[in-house]
């Protein structure tokens, strides 16, 4: 559509610059000696009856003429002929050059347009196609995430009954048969709701919590963050995730406090590397703790404690 | 038939014609259409004339009937009979009514000669009136008629009544919507219509009072007369016995003025009177608060329900109904409240009176056991408590126990939770007749509680903020009137809502006094810029009751239980021993074993906190260990006894103002064990740096913590401050005026905060081992000297006993600072210890995961003291966490198992019994039996012989004394070196009996080099002559060295202590190319350290001053080159 606006437009310039070029061509050509020579040897009839009918302004030095003497009249009727052959000989040649360069302008820029449409089309068509594929490393991730939870759930249960977990998982000779994939059927309905609860399970979650407890749990485990009391910032893969990557949180109020009792705010579940008398402003998280989700409460073992820096 | 427009009866006459005169016969005879029982007003004749004329007919009738009934003769008599108590309760309506007077003459006159013809005409018709019935309604001794103008009626004027010189009083009968007039039960005006003996018997007797003093009353007013005898009848026989006894009655009352005061209102030119204040009769109302408090009040407030109150109890003059209600809130001030329902002026008191109308709930719950908390029971998932939302008000008339207290078995106050966090609080009011007054207010919990609490006080509905703060006292007892009293209060605001909310603590005694602001010093510790908390530390002179703590939004009530049962007639000693690095306290109790002076568990009282901040995990909440003190202090704890010397304050503490202990500086006990915040400042070295004005402050606080945690002590175990004793100990290098200045400081303290007569005595920390040594260890020393050695951190001090005395002392720098400490220049970095231990001991920790005392060595470490962190290094042996967790982090074991530095260890041990057995020899004192060691320092010895026999320490004194005294074989000599070596000097001071009166300077001794005693040619030698013994010291010390070195040939160091023979020639090539150098540093450090002061006389060897200067470099050079 929008090729064809431009070319409309285009070719409706084109025709009224042509018009006006003739115009002005008959004063400018009658100039030119070399052209009528050339214009001379056109048929004078062809010439004539194109150009009353394409020159308004002929047409009027006709009638002009028409209303003067019989004497004047043969003898300038002749002049006017002979001048009328030799300005329709070169404005012909003139206007085919012009239509042809024109042409072939508009050719070129007819496929310029439709090349860079081309490639806007492409643009268009790899978008999607990256959009599809996005998609699909998403349904591969949750996917994953799906047989990760489902393996680590028949690795609890094998983990609780270990003599079962033997005698399944041995062979004679005491090696460790291969896990088989576990078949999965799904018994759900496809509808609407239960797709979007599966979408937001599996999409990653933060969590936020106040401080930790002696038992090195942390309390006041919420979604909501509080800008005055959210110490940690906890990362779960999905929000059934009983594993959680945390942090201590960057906010000016919880790290002065934070810096000033990090006893009370922050050993329990940081390991320091460095004097809190460094702090400056930032308490940098080098590496992130391990917490687990046990009975609902996030707990967090010696060996999983994360690294922090003042400075 | 034309229709008659008149009630009367009379002949009929057309056109005009005389008719009958409007007499009684034609009143009596006019027929009422409702048979006499109209309810509406007869107002056809609209002149006050024709009212004074009803009103005067309508007694007559009533008084020719019954009293009682409902005619409109009975409303007119009524409501005159309530024109007649509104004057007589004139005052009581003082804000509704004004009488004004209209003038029989004057008044009369204007009109008549007003220029307005209708002002005259009007004029005219009363003038007529006047004297056309003077006789009939005493008009003719009539002066003035006072009318009384309702002024809150719709209209600029309002009568609604006046006096009659027919009836004494008239209605206007204007239809006038009155409020406010009632007396008792009864309205006023209103259209239930009371006869006079029904009312105020004060009323009826002023009435008939006023009667006996109008002459001729009988017949001026006969339907008046004839009323009051009727109602005579229907008198109680104790009020006619009174009316018959009137006596002087009516001359007692006040006397009624119209507004301004000025004019006497008269009826027949007597006097009217005003009702006495009913004040008087008001103090014997059973809603009389019923205070615990002997108030002294001309009106004792009564308590007024303001809900449903069924106990039948005498209000004003009749009972309270049950269903009347006083108001939730009066914003008179009291005096000038009236009562509901009654109207007299009299205080009474609302709910609002007592009770605030925001409530303050903190984050945590209230600690019971130190702060009522009205018994509210948090919800277990959200733990809360609540300041009391009292007023002061309430403790004007109650004591703070009260509020524990029931009447009829309900609590006096309590809080109870509702649903959705609201919170009911009850408090009960006792009035008269054991009777009380139920109040009670739903506090509302919004859910935005950044918004500014929104209350009605009006419709009784209060709210609650939340604070985060904490609030803690030390100590926790009221004190005795015969000492000093002196409250350490911290205040801990944490709340991040509302900027800028600025807290308060006004403290209020047992008579709900104010304490006056001179008694309260605040200074203000931690800024919430920086640590997003403030405390604020306040000082308070005096005992208290309470503390009601306010702040922009809401105040609320904090009732301290303080521990009530304080001193008793024990006897408590105490030995301060105030070391440089560590001080310790031992006491004990009526001569008691000597214990180290502990805060135990059981000891609840030294500090009481609103929330119980160790069970919860806030900063806030934990500062208060910091800034008061631990709640315990003892050996199984976290903190105890002897405790690193040095104190902890705020980096900008401005020492030019004042400073206060425990408020804005403080003892850390945690020093060593817990990380610091980051503006805290910890400062040791106190002991030899008090010459400064801040140091001196820094020591007088150190001083004074030190006493007031004495004093708790005494007071909260059944001690008696008057017959308590204190020991303090100090150094024997300790130059005069240092000492004095000390003594005054110990003195001063301790009269002030445990009175005049506590024993103080002063003792050399040096003599103290030995009496310890003698009282519980029993170590003689008759025959053979003992020499006691005490070697601290800073000096060693030498005493010589012999036959139980003190013979000799002595005393020099060469302690444990010699060679941990950064001695001549030198800094932490050149620091052998510190270079090879820090990293080591870090390591350890971190593989224990000891963050926090990593802060805590990384904290001390900052402050570039080698001294304290090689002390931080010891103290990790004895820290609970780290026992706790079986992790052994034992500093001076890494020393006895590192035999690269053993020959430092060495040369201190042997230098000093070197030394020592010079100084015997020089003053001819024999080669002691027992030598004694105490003193942190001495701690180091064991380095060298960790057996309890201590063998070599034995082998090392004996070949030393043999060299020095040239003897043939090795001497029998004891060591002693007790495991807690700090503890014995503590531990003798109490030993010491009181005839000790050791002067030191007798005994004391110095050895300036091995050839010259200080008091060898009976003149003292100065300072100003001690470059002249540099030549011979050098010879001391080459002779020491050139001893010390041959030694190994006999006694092998490799063998005996592990010496590397490279370490011993290291040590021996740097000792000699440095101890020249060392020994002129000393003697220059010396001379600055006496400010010029060099014609003092010269008080230690300069024996030492080569090692002084050399241990150090030497320790680091080792370390540094590994010489192996």
């Amino acid at each position: 559509m929008r090729l064809n606006r431009i070319l409309s437009l285009f070719l409706v310039l084109f025709l009224i610059v042509s018009c006006n070029r003739s115009t002005e061509g008959t004063s400018v050509i009658a100039n030119e000696p070399e052209i009528n020579r050339q214009r001379e040897s056109q048929p004078d009839q062809l010439q004539d009856t194109s150009y009353f009918s394409s020159n308004p302004g002929a047409t009027k030095s006709k009638t002009t003429t028409e209303n003067l003497s019989q004497d004047d009249s043969v003898s300038k009727k002749s002049q006017f002929e002979e001048a009328g052959e030799k300005n329709t000989n070169w404005w012909m040649y003139g206007a085919i050059i012009l239509i042809v360069i024109n042409l072939i302008l508009i050719w070129g820029l007819f496929k310029t347009i439709s090349r860079n449409f081309k490639l806007e089309d492409g643009k268009e068509y790899y978008k999607k196609q990256n959009l599809n594929l996005q998609t699909k490393i998403d349904d591969l991730e949750s996917e994953k995430n799906a047989a990760y939870k489902k393996r680590s759930n028949i690795k609890k249960k094998f983990e609780s009954q270990p003599q079962i977990r033997q005698r399944e998982t041995t062979n004679k000779d005491g090696n460790l048969y291969e896990d088989e994939k576990p078949v999965e059927v799904s018994f759900s309905l496809n509808d609407a709701s239960s797709k979007s609860n599966d979408l937001k399970e599996k999409k990653p979650l933060n969590l936020y919590a106040e401080k930790a407890t002696e038992e090195n749990a942390f309390s006041g485990v919420s979604e909501q963050k509080n800008d005055h009391k959210s110490i940690f910032k906890l990362t779960l893969e999905d929000h059934n995730a009983d594993t959680a990557r945390f942090e201590v949180m960057d906010s000016d109020f919880i790290l002065k406090m934070a810096a000033n009792s990090p006893d009370t705010y922050l050993y329990t579940v940081c390991k320091p590397e460095n004097s809190n008398q460094n702090f400056a402003g930032e308490i940098i998280t080098t590496q992130k703790g391990i917490a687990h989700k046990v009975d609902g409460k996030w707990y967090v073992k010696d060996e999983n404690k994360a690294k922090i820096k003042f400075q | 038939m034309a229709y008659v427009f008149r009630f009367h009866t009379g002949k009929n006459l057309k056109g005009w014609g005389d008719s009958n005169p409007l007499n009684g016969v034609a009143i009596q005879a006019i027929q009422d259409p409702n048979g006499a029982h109209s309810s509406r007003e007869i107002t056809s004749i609209p002149s006050p004339f024709a009212r004074i004329d009803l009103v005067k007919t309508a007694f007559k009738e009533v008084a020719n009937g019954d009293p009682d009934g409902d005619t409109i003769f009975h409303k007119m008599v009524s409501d005159a009979l309530d024109i007649g108590q509104i004057f007589f309760e004139a005052d009581k309506y003082s804000d509704k009514i004004e009488i004004i007077s209209w003038d029989k003459k004057g008044d009369l006159e204007r009109l008549i000669e007003s220029s307005n013809p209708q002002h005259r005409l009007l004029g005219e018709s009363l003038r007529l009136y006047l004297e056309q019935d003077e006789q009939t309604y005493n008009f003719d001794k009539l002066s003035k008629i006072y009318l009384i103008n309702y002024t809150k009626g719709p209209e600029p004027l309002n009568i609604i009544g006046g006096t009659s010189p027919s009836t004494l009083f008239f209605t206007s009968a204007n239809k006038i919507e009155l409020s406010g007039f009632q007396i008792g039960n009864d309205i006023l005006l209103d259209n239930e219509y009371k006869a006079l003996y029904q009312r105020d018997p004060e009323y009826i007797k002023y009435l008939f009072a006023l009667r006996n003093n109008i002459p001729g009353f009988s017949s001026k007013m006969k339907e008046l007369d004839d009323y009051f005898t009727l109602t005579f009848t229907h008198l109680s026989s104790d009020l006619k016995g009174e009316i018959n006894q009137l006596d002087g009655y009516y001359k007692n009352l006040p006397n009624l003025n119209i507004a301004g005061g000025g004019e006497i209102v008269e009826v027949l030119g007597i006097n009217l009177k005003k009702a006495k204040g009913k004040q008087e009769a008001i103090k014997n109302s059973d809603f009389v608060i019923n205070s615990e408090k002997e108030v002294v009040e001309e009106y004792p407030p009564l308590v007024l329900p303001n809900d449903v109150f069924n106990g039948r109890l005498t209000y004003v003059s009749a009972p309270w109904e049950s269903t009347s209600k006083a108001p939730h809130f009066d914003k008179q001030e009291l005096n000038q409240r009236t009562l509901p329902v009654d109207g007299n002026k009299y205080p009474y008191l609302t709910i609002s009176d007592f009770m605030e109308p925001v409530m303050i709930r903190t984050e945590f719950p209230v600690d019971k056991t130190y702060f009522l908390d009205g018994g509210y029971q948090s919800n277990k998932d959200d733990l809360k408590g609540f300041l009391l939302p009292l007023k002061p008000l309430y403790f004007k008339y109650f004591s703070v126990d009260s509020l524990k207290q029931t009447l009829n078995g309900e609590k006096r106050f309590e809080l109870r939770p509702l649903p959705n966090g609201y919170v009911e609080a009850i408090l009960r009011i006792p009035i008269q007749k054991d009777h009380y007054i139920t109040f009670r207010r739903n506090y509302s919990n919004p859910l935005n509680q950044a918004h500014k609490p929104e209350y009605d006080e009006k419709g009784n509905k209060g709210t609650i903020i939340e604070n985060r703060i904490n609030l803690g006292i030390t100590p926790f007892y009221k004190f005795p009137a015969t000492i000093h009293q002196e409250f350490n209060v911290a205040l801990y605001d944490a709340d991040f809502i509302f900027d800028n909310n600025r807290f308060e603590l006004n403290y209020y005694d047992a008579e709900n006094k104010p304490i006056p602001m001179d008694k309260i010093h605040q200074v203000q510790r931690r800024f919430k810029e920086e640590e997003t908390y403030n405390m604020f530390g306040e000082v308070v002179k005096s005992n208290f009751d309470y503390i009601q703590l306010k702040h922009n939004f809401a105040a609320g009530v904090l009732v301290p239980q303080f521990f009530d049962r304080i001193g008793g007639t024990s006897q408590f000693d105490f030995s301060i021993d105030f070391g440089t690095t560590n001080t310790h306290i031992e006491y004990s109790v009526d001569k008691g074993k000597p214990k180290p002076l502990e805060i135990e568990k059981t000891e609840k009282y030294h500090i009481g906190t609103l929330i119980a901040f160790k069970d919860f995990k806030e900063g806030y909440l934990k500062a208060l260990r910091d800034d008061l003190m631990p709640e315990e202090i003892h050996s199984k704890g976290n903190y105890q006894f002897p405790q690193r010397t040095a104190i902890n304050y705020h980096k900008k503490t401005n020492f030019h103002q004042p400073v206060f202990s425990l408020a804005n500086i403080s003892i850390p006990f945690k020093y060593e064990k817990e990380s610091f915040d980051l503006n805290s400042k910890v400062k040791t070295n106190l002991k030899w740096n008090s010459s400064t004005g801040e140091n001196q402050k820094i020591l007088v606080s150190f001083f004074e913590e030190l006493i007031k945690i004495i004093r708790n002590k005494i007071l909260l175990n059944g001690g008696d401050l008057e017959h308590t004793q204190i020991t303090w100990s100090y150094p024997a290098s300790m130059l005069k005026f240092q000492l004095s200045l000390m003594e005054n400081d110990w003195q001063e303290l301790i009269h002030s905060y445990l009175g005049e007569k506590v024993k103080i005595r002063k003792v050399c920390e040096s003599l103290t081992p030995f009496y310890y040594y003698t009282s519980f260890e029993g170590i003689q020393a008759m025959e053979k000297p003992l020499v006691s050695i005490d070697i601290g951190g800073g000096t060693s001090d030498v005493a010589v006993y012999r036959e139980e005395s003190p013979i000799l002392f002595s005393s020099y720098k060469f302690a444990g600072d010699a060679i941990f400490g950064d001695n001549f220049n030198r800094n932490i970095n050149l620091n052998g210890f510190v270079k090879k231990y820090y990293s080591k001991v870090i390591q350890k920790l971190e593989q224990n995961e000891q963050g926090v005392l990593i802060e805590a060595v990384n904290k001390i470490k900052a402050s570039d003291s080698s001294h304290d962190v090689i002390n931080a290094f010891f103290s990790l042996k004895d820290n609970k966490s780290l026992n706790d967790r079986n992790i052994d982090v034992d500093f001076l074991q890494y020393l006895r198992t590192d035999n690269d530095f053993k020959i430092i260890f060495l040369l201190f041990y042997t230098s000093q019994l070197y030394h020592i057995a010079q100084l015997l020899k020089s003053k001819e004192i024999p080669v002691p039996g027992v030598i004694s060691f105490s003193g942190t320092a001495s701690k180091l010895l064991t380095i060298i012989d960790a057996g309890s026999n201590h063998e070599n320490l034995k082998r090392l004194a004996a070949e030393t004394f043999k060299y020095i005294f040239k003897l043939e074989r090795n001497p029998e000599i004891d060591i002693r070196l007790p495991k807690n070596p700090k503890e014995i000097s503590s531990k003798g001071g109490l030993s010491i009996g009181n005839d000790h009166q050791l002067n030191l300077d007798d005994i004391k001794e110095t050895l300036i080099t091995d050839f010259h005693l200080q008091s060898q040619n009976g003149s003292k030698v100065s300072y100003e002559r001690v470059t002249e013994f540099e030549e011979k010291a050098m010879e001391s010390f080459d002779a020491f060295l050139k001893f010390f070195f041959s030694l190994n040939k006999t006694y092998s160091f490799r063998d005996n202590f592990g010496v590397e023979k490279a370490s011993l020639d290291y040590a021996e090539e740097f000792l000699h190319r440095k101890k020249v150098n060392a020994l002129k540093t000393g003697i220059k450090n010396k001379l600055n350290e006496m400010s010029n002061e060099s014609d003092e006389e010269i008080n230690e060897t300069l024996f030492f001053y080569p090692l002084v200067g050399t241990l150090g470099e030497l320790a680091y050079e080792l370390e540094k080159n590994k010489v192996k």
